[in-house]
């Protein structure tokens, strides 16, 4: 019995166990050049910033927030490396996400107001023992009269924003069918191409010989016949074969119509395999 | 956003879930038992033999359908931190239009419930109860006076309210500039340009075969038609949903149209659909709305006036007056932006024990509501299969227009669409009829907002509504809205007042669907 699939609807997927980080995030400062009050024309650039607990350096898991008419985002983290400890001096910047599109158009709607999550796994960078994060917001079109991020979460590592708990085979789609191979009942070309080589070095040897001796109707087309019915070939190709072999006491077809000389391409026909593959004649 | 993985595994546990609870799951769980006997099936590889064995015996397609359905009709899954209302719509300001809007409809039914003095819903007598019964195939005789009734809405005062629509974080100035639109809808969603509208109708093509123009009687059969009519009777026989939506992109031959309407929409009638439909009258039966009231109202007002439809006034009374008492109705309202009005028992406001739904399917109907249903009419003639397709249709399409919400093929953008593209490729008659106070918004609204149900010939009401089934989209509305006033712009042009102007495109019962969506979007010189 499988166990009882859970209601995976909205936010029912995060289970109690997962917390976000604590941290402080501060309000936005938007960057100007000139003054912001009396300056016209709208900034289209803020930074958040958030700090973390000095103490507990994070191993960041995910981001997740909710857009506020921001277009692109920019994620910074300083990390804590053991060759810091002991120094005094400013920590690096690095750069983790850089210019993630949030609003595909800016001047209008789409994504606006969407939730978001970023994985570590997305990310440029390692981000273990992250000590502060910045978030650099952009917003190119001078249509809105402000952008931000709300709802700003941080999760550490261990502990995943999404779980669902149904059998994991259901995650997984199944593989794409191959389509079926319609020449299953057709016999290798490169195998008939050797054999239609050895038949026609034979029709060589005979033409070659040509000796006095009567052989009667014992022709070529009949050593054809023998030969498609010596390899087990369909019998619809043998009916194509007959009626020279009149002394047909050998004759294993044992029809009366004429015998006819398959040429490679009629015999591609019948198989519905491009002649071409016929290299050796 | 959930990133790819996240998403397809939220995705999949989702329908899993709705299907769980289906009569599929219980007829495939069936089928599989049942299979158990047979000798094909071992034991060392049942697994496998199984899956095989409802391959072939045609159950595998069946599910295929199934979640081909629930794909079609439920929105991607969002972003598990979203609340519940932001699946049904993302932007704040849309959902307290909504909400006022839908204010303002309950008032102005509770006015007039309280003018009339009539209750929302009553337990009819015995005797009327067996009147009712008798007379169920035959409702439209009954005459009864409705003149103190009123629609609780018409489209145009809906359309009122997109005009004022303002998003409160976009800089609505007053100063004519490149941010305000210079139509009437104000909100800057994003629609679709004539390049991208070819790319998605690419079926649509002038290369391509269509009913509506390749079946025409100067063109021979053998060209399209016949060849098209085979391709339709094999998709039915392999009973592909998939296949069938694609195919009725280029139109459905119209012996066809009904089967293959039911395959898109998943619709088998089953013995526990005809019991359903069974109970619901039942329900009609036994309990009088004052919204039935409204529905004989609209009737009589819009379908019964028809010329095409009038002879279908008994079925659109069987359909609706069922479809109000529908509450399996209710669970649409997960991805519709709006939310059933809730009515309290007599003396119990306010306590949420004492709640329900009114009307119990949670939607109200305006002026032009049964025209939804009238097509349909020529399709299909039994009552049960009848009120299944109409409903599907409702909760996959119809409930996006007359609703407010940013959805790609929610009326708002399919308003902007059709003023967009009227002004990029027709922009002296947009600036014209704007001079002379006919914004042309406010005569194809109405038709929008119906679907062009009344409007058109049916035969080419059908071709239409094929398109919106193919695409399972209602963009096409927008784009066929905007041809008609290309197609008419040279009358347009002369004329110097919104009469006038709504004289020239007052009768579309001439007009043929097809020629003009293809000379629109790929024989227009730009």
């Amino acid at each position: 019995m499988e166990p009882p699939a859970p209601n995976p609807g909205h936010g029912a997927g995060r289970p109690m166990a997962t917390r976000p980080a604590p941290c402080t995030v501060r309000s936005p400062v938007v960057l100007q050049v000139g003054d912001v009050k009396t300056d016209l024309a709208r900034p289209g650039v803020a930074v958040i910033d958030v700090a973390l607990p000095p103490a507990q350096p994070l191993d960041l898991q995910e981001i997740v927030f909710k857009n506020s008419y921001t277009a692109f985002l920019t994620v910074r983290v300083q990390r804590r490396r053991p060759c810091d400890v002991g120094r005094a001096s400013a920590r690096k910047w690095v750069t983790c996400l850089w210019n993630h599109c949030l609003m595909p158009s800016p001047h209008t709607e789409a994504g606006s107001q969407d939730y978001f999550s970023l994985f570590r796994h997305q990310l440029l960078c390692d981000v273990d023992q992250v000590t502060a994060v910045r978030l650099i917001l952009r917003q190119p079109s001078p249509v809105w009269l402000h952008f931000t991020l709300e709802e700003l979460r941080l999760y550490p590592r261990g502990q995943q924003s999404l779980q669902t708990d149904f059998p994991s085979w259901l995650s997984h789609l199944a593989p794409q069918q191959q389509p079926e191979n319609l020449h299953g009942g057709v016999p290798d070309p490169e195998k008939v191409s050797t054999e239609v080589q050895q038949l026609w070095v034979l029709t060589e040897m005979i033409r070659a010989n040509q000796t006095a001796a009567r052989i009667g109707r014992f022709d070529v087309s009949f050593q054809l016949a023998l030969f498609i019915a010596h390899r087990g070939w369909p019998p619809a190709l043998g009916l194509l074969c007959g009626p020279a072999c009149t002394e047909g006491a050998g004759c294993i077809l044992g029809t009366a119509a004429s015998a006819v000389i398959l040429s490679c391409s009629q015999l591609a026909m019948l198989y519905e395999m491009p002649s071409n593959c016929w290299e050796s004649s | 956003m959930l990133e790819q993985d996240t998403g397809l595994s939220l995705a999949i546990a989702q329908i899993v879930q709705r299907l769980k609870g289906s009569s599929l799951h219980s007829q495939l769980e069936r089928q599989a038992r049942g299979s158990l006997h047979k000798p094909e099936i071992k034991l060392e590889s049942l697994k496998e033999d199984i899956k095989d064995f409802l391959k072939t015996s045609g159950w595998e397609k069946r599910l295929q359908n199934a979640v081909y359905s629930e794909l079609n009709v439920f929105p991607s899954p969002c972003h598990p931190a979203a609340p519940p209302e932001h699946m049904k719509e993302p932007l704040v300001y849309m959902r307290k239009a909504q909400g006022s809007w839908e204010k303002r409809i309950l008032k102005s039914l509770n006015s007039m419930c309280t003018e009339l003095s009539i209750p929302l819903a009553r337990k009819r007598p015995i005797g009327e109860q067996k009147e009712l019964f008798n007379k169920w195939n035959e409702m439209g005789t009954d005459e009864p006076d409705l003149s103190l009734f009123r629609p609780v809405y018409a489209p145009k005062d809906f359309l009122e309210v997109l005009m004022n629509l303002r998003n409160p974080n976009y800089e609505n100035g007053d100063q004519p500039s490149f941010r305000n639109h210079l139509g009437l809808i104000q909100v800057p969603l994003k629609v679709k340009d004539i390049p991208e509208l070819k790319d998605y109708f690419s079926e649509l093509g002038l290369n391509t075969g269509q009913l509506g123009i390749d079946d025409s009687t100067q063109v021979p059969p053998e060209l399209f038609e016949n060849e098209h009519v085979r391709v339709g009777q094999t998709v039915l026989t392999e009973q592909d949903s998939a296949a069938a939506q694609q195919y009725v992109r280029q139109g459905c031959p119209t012996a066809l149209r009904a089967e293959l309407w039911a395959l898109i929409l998943n619709i088998s009638n089953q013995p526990e659909d005809i019991l359903y439909y069974e109970q619901l009258k039942s329900n009609v039966i036994q309990h009088d709305l004052l919204v039935d009231s409204l529905i004989y109202k609209d009737v009589k007002l819009t379908a019964s006036n028809d010329d095409y439809y009038f002879v279908f006034e008994d079925y659109l009374y069987q359909v609706l007056l069922c479809f109000s008492r529908d509450t399996s109705v209710l669970e649409h309202f997960s991805y519709n932006s709006a939310t059933p009005p809730k009515s309290y028992i007599r003396g119990k406001l306010g306590m949420e024990e004492y709640a329900v739904f009114y009307p119990p399917n949670g939607v109200i109907p305006f002026h032009g509501f049964s025209m939804y249903v009238a097509p349909l009419c020529f399709l299909y003639h039994e009552p049960s299969k009848l009120y299944q397709i109409f409903r599907e249709m409702y909760v996959r399409f119809f409930f996006r227009l007359h609703s407010i919400s940013s959805h790609p093929s929610g009326i708002v953008s399919l308003c902007l669409l059709f003023e967009t593209l009227l002004q990029t490729h027709l922009p002296q008659l947009f600036y014209h009829l704007r001079e002379i106070g006919a914004q042309p918004l406010r005569i194809s609204f109405k038709w929008m907002v119906r679907a062009f149900s009344g409007y058109l010939a049916t035969d080419q009401l059908l071709l239409l509504w094929d398109r919106i089934l193919g695409y399972n989209s209602l963009e096409i509305l927008a784009v066929l809205a905007a041809a008609v006033f290309a197609f008419r712009a040279v009358n347009l042009m002369e004329v110097t007042s919104l009469a006038a102007a709504e004289a020239v495109l007052a009768d579309l019962s001439t007009l043929k669907v097809m020629p003009l969506l293809q000379i629109f979007l790929f024989a227009t010189v730009t």
